[in-house]
């Protein structure tokens, strides 16, 4: 190995260790932008909120959170029903299999495909909390409609696959 | 000289891939499912169930119709909760 003498070993090393700071610095870096959770966006649209509504007056800060309450009361009690039907599909279909006792394989997996599909979405849509999206006490009616529509859209879309689902377990039970 | 740039250089290359790779297994989720990559809005508080009701089982005779059995749980209309909702806005 070729020795390496006095100022040249110091710029060598100062290079070295350079190169590793600026190495270390992106894979720290990289590894916190990699760990923002659901529960931090959930969290800071939360912290969005009560930071806007802290202006608003005692009487709407009290129909916001009776209208979210009822908001997440609907969706409970709507998707407890859309898991109860899935809970009914899943079981004809392994009635179906049962009976079929390995023939249409190809159709029952299919079929096990789009019901658990489906009762994956209800799952999802189960899990979801609507935050009011604020922008000023004047504009309260069309905020809180906003969020209602986004609510309806999104249950209405788990309905959709529940239905889906029905149609092809009926399509490969029914024949 | 040689052997400095190329121990640098080895070094940086070193760096990048430990960084990659690291990037790469980050998040351990991996949902297989059709929603993977798409957040859920966990709950902040989880309440603590008292009891648990045990969900009536679901039995079929051996002569019921599977087809008309499907056919009978179809969800219902959700627009009455939806206009309730919109109602209690207006009043905002």
């Amino acid at each position: 190995m070729r020795k390496i003498r006095g100022k040249g070993l110091v710029v060598s090393i100062k290079g070295i260790l350079v190169f590793l700071s600026i190495s270390l610095s992106f894979f720290i870096t990289f590894n916190v932008q990699a760990r923002i959770t659901p529960e931090d966006i959930v969290q800071a649209k939360r912290a969005a909120y009560e930071k806007r509504v802290a202006s608003y007056s005692a009487v709407h800060k009290q129909a916001l959170i009776k209208l979210s309450e009822d908001i997440a009361a609907v969706n409970k009690k709507r998707t407890d029903q859309l898991d109860r039907i899935m809970e009914v599909q899943a079981a004809i279909l392994d009635e179906y299999e049962r009976r079929e006792n390995g023939k249409d394989a190809e159709n029952i997996k299919t079929a096990r495909y789009w019901v658990t599909y489906a009762h994956e979405a209800v799952a999802y849509q189960a899990a979801k909390i609507y935050i009011f999206d604020l922008s000023s006490e004047g504009n309260i009616k069309s905020d809180a409609n906003s969020t209602i529509n986004l609510f309806q859209s999104e249950l209405n879309s788990t309905r959709s696959k529940v239905i889906y689902s029905q149609k092809i377990l009926q399509g490969v039970v029914g024949k | 000289m040689k052997g400095k740039k190329l121990l640098i250089f080895g070094l940086v290359i070193a760096a990048v891939l430990v960084t990659a790779v690291k990037i790469g297994t980050s998040n351990d989720e991996g949902l297989a499912s059709p929603f993977a990559g798409q957040f859920l809005a966990a709950p902040t508080k989880i309440p603590t169930p008292t009891l648990i009701p045990t969900p009536t089982p679901i039995v079929f005779n051996q002569d019921s119709n599977l087809g008309e059995e499907a056919g009978k749980f179809a969800p219902e209309d959700f627009s009455e909760d939806f206009t309730g909702l919109k109602t209690e806005a207006s009043n905002l």
